[in-house]
C-alpha cells in the first residue's frame, strides 16, 4: 500500500508535501511561539522574507492577470484569449496566496478587517490594502464564468459577462495603483536604502516591470500547464507574447538606465554586494531574455519559457534587492529567514501549484478541456503496453 | 542574501526540473497520455453540431439563427488558413453552393453551405485572424450565421452525434485511400503514412493542382 | 498647544536619570539599557565626553503616523505622536519608515504592540504637565515646555553664547522639524545625528505620488475606454467593408 503511494510520488510532488507539511508546521509555531521566537525577524529588520517575498514579490507575479485581460478585452487582440482563463485563475490564486503570507506575517492577524474601517488615506499601505482586496474581488469575478459554467448557472453567467468591459478596466486601473504603490511603500526611506534601487521613480518602474513579468508568467505557466496537463500549447501566441515581454524589460531598463545616469550612481558601480546584486538582476530581467530571444532556441518551446523563467527570476531578484539588499548595508546587519520563514514561504508557492492543478482537472480552465470528450481518433491507438518499473518493485513488496 | 539565495535555489530547482524532463524523454512510454504532437490524428467532433457530408457544419441558435463554419477534420487537412472569404451579409445561400473559400499560401478550397437561408452575421474576428479556425472550428472559429429556409429538409442531408462519429471514420479511410492513390510532391508525405503515423494534418500541402481539385470534387461537394 | 522638549546637550552629565524615571513611569525594570527596546524608550549614548538622548523625535509630521495604514499612529495636538495598540493591525510599516528608527517591537509577544517613547502622553502632556524625563533631570538639560517658546530659548541661548553652541537646532527643521529640539557645542554629524535628511518632511514624499493616483486613474480610465471603443470600432467598419466587399470575393 504504502509502495503503491511512494510509487506515484513525482519529485515535484513529494518535494511539495515536504513543503507544505513543514509550512503547517512553522505556521503553528509562529501563531503559539509568537513572531520572535520562530522568525529573524527583528527591530533592524522588521520586513522579512515574508513581506519581501510573499507580498512585495508576490503581487507582482500575479500582474498576468491584467495585463492578458488588457491586450484581450482592450486592445481586442483576441488571438490571446485561449491563455486568459488560466492566467486570470493565477493571478487570483495568487492574491489570494498573498493574503494568506501576511496573515503570517501582520502581528495582529485578527485585525487585517481594520482597514476597511479605519482610514489613513496618506498611507500607501492604506492604498495597496484597499487595490488588493478590490482586486482580489474582480478577480473573483473574472473568473466566476468557469464556476458558473461548469455548474451551469446561467443567468448569473449572463450578469458577469454583461459587465465583462467594466470589470476589465476596473481590474487594470486597481492593478495600476497598487503595482507601482508597492514601489511607493520604499519612497519614505530615501536615505536607507541604497541608491541603486531608492528612485522617485520607483512606483513607475514596478509598474513596468510587472508588465513584463506578467507577460513572464503567462509563459511560463503555459509552458508548465501544457506538460503536466497535456495541453496543446499555443506556440504563436507565447512567441508573440514573448516578443512584447522582451519589449517591455528593454523599456524598462532603459528606465532604470537613465536613473541610474541622472543620479550619478554609476560612481558606486564596484566590487561590492550592491553592484554584483544589480548586475545579476539585469542580467536575467533583461541580458539572458533579450539574448534567448534572438537566437534560433528562444523560438523553441523550452527555449521561450526559459526567456521567460529568465524575466521571472529577474523580477523576483529585482523585488527583493529592493525589500532587502539595498537596506543590508543602513540597518548593517544582515537578515537571513529562519528554517520556518522560509518552509511557511515555500509552502505558500506549492499551495499555489497544487490548487492550480487541481481546479484545471475538475473546471474548464483551458478552452481545450471540455472539447476533449467530443474527440475521435481517426487512426487506431498504436501504442506499446510497457510495464513501470514501479510496478514490479510495489508486486516485490 | 536573500535575493541571492532564493535566486539560486530556483535555479537548483529548474535544473533539476530539466534533468528530470530530459531523463523522461528517453522514456516517453511513461507517460500514457494523449501528446500534442498526436493530436493531429484526433479530430474534435462535438455532439451537439450538424455535419455536412462536405465538412461544413450547422448549429442551432434559436428559432431564425443557425451558425455556420467547416469541420476540424478539413481544417487539419488543409493546414494553417491564411484567408477566409465569406458570402454577404443579406445574401440567400442554398445547401450545396460553395460560399466559402479558404486560402492556404497559394492554394485555394471551396466550401459548402450546410443549409439554405439568408446570411445575416459574419465572424469579423475570423476574417482579421483566420487562426482561430484552428484553434477551434466550432467556437471561436465559426464563419457567419444565417436565418435558415426549409430547415427540415436540409437537416435530411446532415448527420449528427454517433452518426457523425462513424461517417468522420469512413471520410478519414476514403482521405487515406485518396493519398495513397496521387501522385505525392513530396516524399515525406508517403513515409509518414507507411509509418502510420499521421493521416490528416497538412497532408493537402503535398498534393499538386489536379489531385487538390480532385479532392475538391470527392471531398467537398 | 503643542509641547515640546529642549535638551541642551552642552548641559547633560550622563547620569541617567531620565532613563530610571522613564523606566519607572512606564513600569519597566529599572536597568542602565544602551538601546532602545520595547521596555526601554530612551537612552544615553556617549560621544567623547558628550552624552545624547536618544528617544522619539515626535515629528512635526511624523514618517510612522503617515504610513499607518490603519491609522494607529497619530500626531496630538499635545506634540506627543501617541500610538493606539486596538487599532494597529501589526503591519511593522512604522517601523521600517521611522527616519530614526525609534519605534520598536514586542517580538516575544502573541499580541505584539509597537513600543516607543509616549512623551507621557496619556498620564501628563495631555494635562499639560511635563514628562518625567524633564521632571527627573537634575540639571534641567532636558526642559519641557511649548514648542514655540522652547525654540525662543535655543535660539536666545544661541545669541547669548554663540562661541559655545553649533548654531543649529536640531529638531527645527529637519525631515519638517520635531517636537525634540537638541542643542550642542560639538557639530551634530559628530554625534551620531542624521545630518542628510534635509528639511522636506518624509511624508511629503509619499504624497506627491499619493496625490497624484486620483488624476492618473481617471485619465487612465477614459484612455482605456477609448482604447476599447477604437479597437470595437475597427471590427464594425470591417464587417461593413466586408459586406460591401463580399460579392466580389465570393465569384
Amino acid at each position: 500500500m504504502i509502495t503503491r503511494l511512494i510509487g506515484k510520488l513525482t519529485f515535484w510532488k513529494a518535494l511539495g508535501i515536504v513543503f507544505i507539511l513543514g509550512g503547517l508546521v512553522s505556521g503553528a509555531a509562529r501563531f503559539i511561539f509568537g513572531l520572535g521566537a520562530t522568525t529573524h525577524l527583528s527591530d533592524s529588520t522588521p520586513w522579512g522574507v515574508w513581506i519581501g517575498f510573499d507580498v512585495v514579490t508576490g503581487v507582482g507575479l500575479a500582474a498576468g492577470g491584467f495585463t492578458l485581460c488588457g491586450i484581450v478585452y482592450i486592445f481586442n487582440i483576441k488571438r490571446f484569449k485561449p491563455i486568459v482563463r488560466p492566467t486570470v485563475l493565477t493571478a487570483f490564486l495568487g492574491y489570494l496566496l498573498v493574503v494568506v503570507g501576511l496573515m503570517f506575517d501582520l502581528g495582529r492577524p485578527w485585525a487585517i478587517w481594520h482597514a476597511i474601517v479605519m482610514w489613513n488615506p496618506h498611507s500607501v499601505m492604506f492604498e495597496v490594502a484597499w487595490c488588493v482586496m478590490l482586486y482580489t474581488t474582480v478577480l473573483a469575478l473574472e473568473f466566476s464564468p468557469v464556476l458558473l459554467e461548469r455548474f451551469h448557472l446561467t443567468k448569473a453567467l449572463k450578469v458577469v459577462k454583461a459587465i465583462t468591459i467594466p470589470l476589465v478596466i476596473a481590474g487594470i486601473l486597481l492593478s495600476m495603483l497598487h503595482q507601482s504603490s508597492l514601489g511607493s511603500l520604499y519612497l519614505i526611506v530615501p536615505e536607507k536604502m541604497h541608491p541603486f534601487w531608492y528612485s522617485p521613480m520607483l512606483p513607475v518602474f514596478f509598474f513596468v516591470s510587472a508588465l513584463a513579468v506578467g507577460m513572464g508568467m503567462t509563459i511560463v505557466e503555459s509552458y508548465l500547464s501544457a506538460r503536466a496537463f497535456n495541453k496543446t500549447l499555443e506556440t504563436p501566441l507565447l512567441k508573440d507574447l514573448s516578443r512584447m515581454m522582451v519589449g517591455v524589460a528593454s523599456v524598462y531598463v532603459m528606465m532604470r538606465f537613465l536613473d541610474m545616469l541622472h543620479g550619478n550612481k554609476f560612481a558606486l558601480v564596484g566590487w561590492n554586494m550592491e553592484s554584483g546584486m544589480l548586475a545579476l538582476e539585469m542580467a536575467l530581467f533583461f541580458a539572458i531574455p533579450l539574448v534567448v530571444h534572438n537566437v534560433r532556441f528562444g523560438q523553441t518551446r523550452l527555449g521561450m519559457f526559459l526567456g521567460a523563467m529568465s524575466v521571472v527570476l529577474g523580477f523576483v531578484t529585482n523585488r527583493l534587492n529592493v525589500a532587502m539588499t539595498s537596506l543590508e548595508r543602513y540597518y548593517g546587519n544582515v537578515y537571513f529567514p529562519s528554517i520556518g520563514e522560509l518552509f511557511v514561504t515555500a509552502a505558500v508557492v506549492s499551495a499555489g501549484f497544487w490548487i492550480f492543478s487541481l481546479a484545471v482537472k475538475h473546471l474548464p480552465i483551458f478552452v481545450d478541456a471540455h472539447e476533449e470528450k467530443d474527440m475521435v481518433r481517426l487512426t487506431p491507438v498504436m501504442r506499446p503496453v510497457v510495464e513501470e518499473p514501479r510496478t514490479a518493485a510495489s508486486a516485490q513488496a | 542574501m536573500v535575493a541571492l539565495a532564493v535566486i539560486l535555489f530556483a535555479i537548483t530547482l529548474l535544473t533539476i526540473d530539466l534533468v528530470i524532463q530530459a531523463r523522461q524523454k528517453k522514456y516517453p512510454l511513461m507517460s500514457p497520455s494523449l501528446r500534442s504532437s498526436e493530436k493531429a490524428d484526433v479530430v474534435r467532433m462535438p455532439k451537439s453540431v450538424f455535419f455536412h457530408p462536405a465538412h461544413t457544419w450547422a448549429r442551432m441558435e434559436g428559432a431564425d439563427s443557425v451558425t455556420v463554419g467547416l469541420d476540424d477534420f478539413i481544417q487539419k487537412a488543409v493546414g494553417a488558413i491564411d484567408k477566409v472569404y465569406l458570402p454577404m451579409i443579406g445574401q440567400k445561400v442554398k445547401q450545396g453552393d460553395p460560399v466559402i473559400t479558404v486560402h492556404h499560401g497559394d492554394r485555394k478550397l471551396m466550401l459548402v453551405a450546410p443549409i439554405s437561408g439568408t446570411v445575416f452575421a459574419l465572424n469579423n474576428d475570423v476574417l482579421d485572424n483566420p487562426a482561430l479556425i484552428a484553434a477551434n472550428p466550432y467556437e471561436e472559429g465559426w464563419l457567419f450565421r444565417l436565418e435558415p429556409e426549409l430547415l427540415a429538409n436540409s437537416l435530411s442531408l446532415l448527420t449528427i452525434a454517433e452518426n457523425a462519429v462513424s461517417w468522420i471514420r469512413t471520410e478519414a479511410m476514403r482521405f487515406r485511400e485518396f493519398l495513397a492513390g496521387q501522385t505525392l510532391q513530396h516524399a515525406t508525405l508517403g513515409a509518414t503514412m507507411l509509418d502510420g503515423g499521421v493521416p490528416v494534418a497538412n497532408s493537402l500541402e503535398y498534393l499538386d493542382d489536379s489531385s487538390l481539385r480532385k479532392f475538391e470534387d470527392q471531398f467537398l461537394r | 498647544m503643542s509641547y515640546a522638549l529642549l535638551i541642551d546637550l552642552t548641559g547633560c552629565v550622563g547620569c541617567g536619570e531620565c532613563q530610571r524615571a522613564c523606566q519607572r513611569s512606564h513600569g519597566f525594570p529599572e536597568v542602565e539599557a544602551k538601546n532602545l527596546n520595547d521596555k526601554n524608550f530612551t537612552c544615553l549614548d556617549q560621544h567623547g565626553d558628550v552624552f545624547v538622548r536618544r528617544m522619539c523625535q515626535h515629528c512635526e509630521q511624523p514618517a510612522c503616523a503617515s504610513v499607518c495604514p490603519v491609522g494607529a499612529l497619530e500626531k496630538t495636538k499635545a506634540g506627543a505622536v501617541n500610538y493606539s495598540a486596538d487599532k494597529c493591525i501589526g503591519c511593522r510599516y512604522c517601523m521600517l519608515a521611522c527616519p530614526y528608527d525609534i519605534p520598536k517591537y514586542e517580538w516575544a509577544s502573541n499580541n505584539p504592540r509597537v513600543r516607543k517613547c509616549t512623551m507621557c502622553y496619556d498620564e501628563r502632556t495631555s494635562k499639560g504637565q511635563p514628562t518625567a524625563c524633564s521632571e527627573a533631570c537634575p540639571v534641567g538639560a532636558t526642559l519641557f515646555g511649548k514648542r514655540d517658546e522652547l525654540l525662543a530659548e535655543a535660539h536666545k541661548r544661541i545669541g547669548e553664547n554663540p562661541d559655545k553652541y553649533v548654531h543649529r537646532i536640531y529638531g527645527e527643521k529637519e525631515a519638517g522639524g520635531a517636537s525634540v529640539l537638541y542643542l550642542t557645542s560639538v557639530p551634530f554629524e559628530k554625534l551620531g545625528f542624521k545630518t542628510t535628511l534635509g528639511n522636506e518632511a518624509l511624508p511629503e514624499k509619499t504624497w506627491n505620488v499619493l496625490s497624484k493616483l486620483p488624476d492618473v486613474v481617471a485619465t487612465a480610465g477614459v484612455l482605456f475606454s477609448a482604447v476599447y471603443w477604437i479597437t470595437h470600432r475597427r471590427d464594425e467598419v470591417r464587417a461593413f467593408e466586408q459586406k460591401m466587399n463580399g460579392k466580389s470575393n465570393v465569384n
